[in-house]
């Protein structure tokens, strides 16, 4: 699991150097749920320190140093839950669990060539995990495929009286009858920009492939975009302002300056100095972006778009010299979904990231689903049925 | 010829040295929250839109 859970008689390090010596003396509720569903716990992965809240400039910003992917191990694994992907990928456990503010699940799953859920905020209980943020933090599985995934969301998923965020909901797959149906009947939106427009040239070619099979196993495609907001800056306030205030002790303490990466540091300072006018405005576009879904979903079941438009990067480049981001476009770029990754986490919605194949530089590329509030065991079952199709999922980097 | 790479190498080192130069960094990490506050505020919601909360009495 990734170390930002506690687990008794283990490290718990959060990735970061000033709490190398840290041990919690109590299991979080995931990590007590597992063991109580038979689940052994084979190791604490690495992760990016304080799950990057800060805005990390390099890949090795991590007490355990950069996310090596297994696929090239000259690349990044991806962040936050960098070892919870790697280790998957690699063959070396069958799921782990992982954490996403925005983007912590989804990223590693890309550029590992991993299937990882993020649930519905509120679904799997944080409690005893590292708080980067109350209001967006979600625990979720990271596996060889949408039915592992499946399995180990139903043993953490459910209400929880230690967080007081639980939604009081649990986790059940749809029956075999209903899974088999819904492939032919769900609506899809999908903006063809976000591969046509957006994905590099490594990426596009095994993006449209994957997008293509999709369409064979759930034909009814239908146009539908976000609006025009800005999700980037809003996650980013909401998550930096209350990331600052959780650590605002270590921030303003003597260990600060042993965080590894300079711009992370930077960041959490000038994060410390957010006016509440801000954070407070990002949070009322939350409400906005909530019923703008809302819209949507009244015309779509689910969301389609690409996991990255990337494949993973060299672990020596700065991760914020590539340009455009997915949550900042090109203005010349139409926009559509490719936002999706800091929508979907404003608006606590769930996604499942699936591998739909490997770019022309041989790394992995995936696609992701986001739908409604409480709808993973749709989510899980249109993975499923393209799994069930297409043998990405199965494909493995070569032992070296 | 063998000089000017030498020169070049050193640039590029030089110059990841200064974009890791930490006021450089709390410079710009002032500026990215003023961007985006400038960017939320651009927002013109309706009066009555409220924050999502979790606070229960």
């Amino acid at each position: 699991m990734k170390d930002l859970l506690a687990a008794r008689g283990a490290p718990t390090t959060w990735g970061a150097p000033p709490y190398r010596d840290q041990t919690i003396d109590a299991d979080a509720t995931a990590v007590r749920r597992l063991g109580r569903a038979g689940g052994v716990l084979a190791a604490k992965l690495a992760m990016v320190e304080l799950a990057g809240g800060g805005g990390y400039r390099y890949p090795s910003a991590s007490l355990q140093g950069p996310g090596r992917n297994p696929w090239d191990t000259e690349r990044w694994s991806g962040g936050s839950s960098s070892g919870s992907g790697a280790a998957v990928a690699a063959g070396l456990v069958p799921f782990a669990l992982g954490s996403e503010t925005s983007g912590s699940i989804g990223t590693p799953s890309a550029y590992c060539g991993v299937t990882g859920l993020r649930p519905t905020y509120g679904l799997v209980s944080r409690h005893g995990a590292m708080a980067l943020s109350w209001t967006l933090d979600k625990i979720g599985p990271m596996a060889r495929s949408a039915a592992d995934c499946s399995i180990a969301l139903e043993a953490i998923a459910g209400p929880d009286a230690s967080d007081a965020t639980s939604a009081g909901r649990r986790y059940r797959p749809l029956d075999r009858r209903a899974a088999r149906a819904a492939p032919k009947t769900v609506r899809i939106a999908f903006a063809e920009e976000d591969v046509a427009d957006h994905a590099s040239a490594e990426a596009k070619r095994a993006l449209e492939k994957g997008v293509a099979e999709l369409r064979r196993v759930a034909p009814r495609l239908v146009r539908e975009t976000l609006p025009e907001l800005p999700y980037g800056p809003a996650v980013g306030t909401v998550y930096a302002a209350e990331g600052a205030t959780i650590f605002a002790e270590l921030i303003e303490g003597p260990r600060f300056e042993e965080l590894v990466d300079a711009r992370q540091k930077a960041g959490l300072r000038a994060s410390l100095d957010i006016r509440a006018r801000d954070y407070l405005q990002a949070m009322r576009l939350r409400t906005k972006v909530s019923a703008a879904f809302a819209d949507i979903f009244t015309r779509a079941d689910v969301i389609l778009s690409v996991g990255r438009t990337i494949t993973a990067t060299p672990i020596t480049r700065p991760l914020d010299q590539p340009g455009r981001t997915a949550s900042n476009p090109a203005p010349s770029r139409r926009p559509g979904n490719v936002a999706l990754i800091a929508a979907g986490n404003l608006a606590g919605l769930p996604a499942i990231f699936f591998p739909c194949g490997l770019g022309t530089d041989g790394l992995p590329v995936g696609l992701q689903l986001v739908g409604p509030p409480f709808s993973e065991p749709l989510l899980v079952a249109l993975a499923d049925a393209y799994q069930n199709e297409t043998d990405h999922h199965r494909r493995r980097p070569a032992a070296s | 010829m063998a000089k000017a790479k030498r020169r070049r190498a050193g640039t590029g080192t030089e110059r990841r040295g200064h974009i890791d130069d930490p006021a450089r960094l709390a410079r710009e990490a002032r500026e990215n929250v003023e961007k985006s506050a400038a960017e939320l505020r651009k927002q013109r919601l309706p009066i009555a839109t409220e924050p999502p909360t979790v606070y229960r009495p």
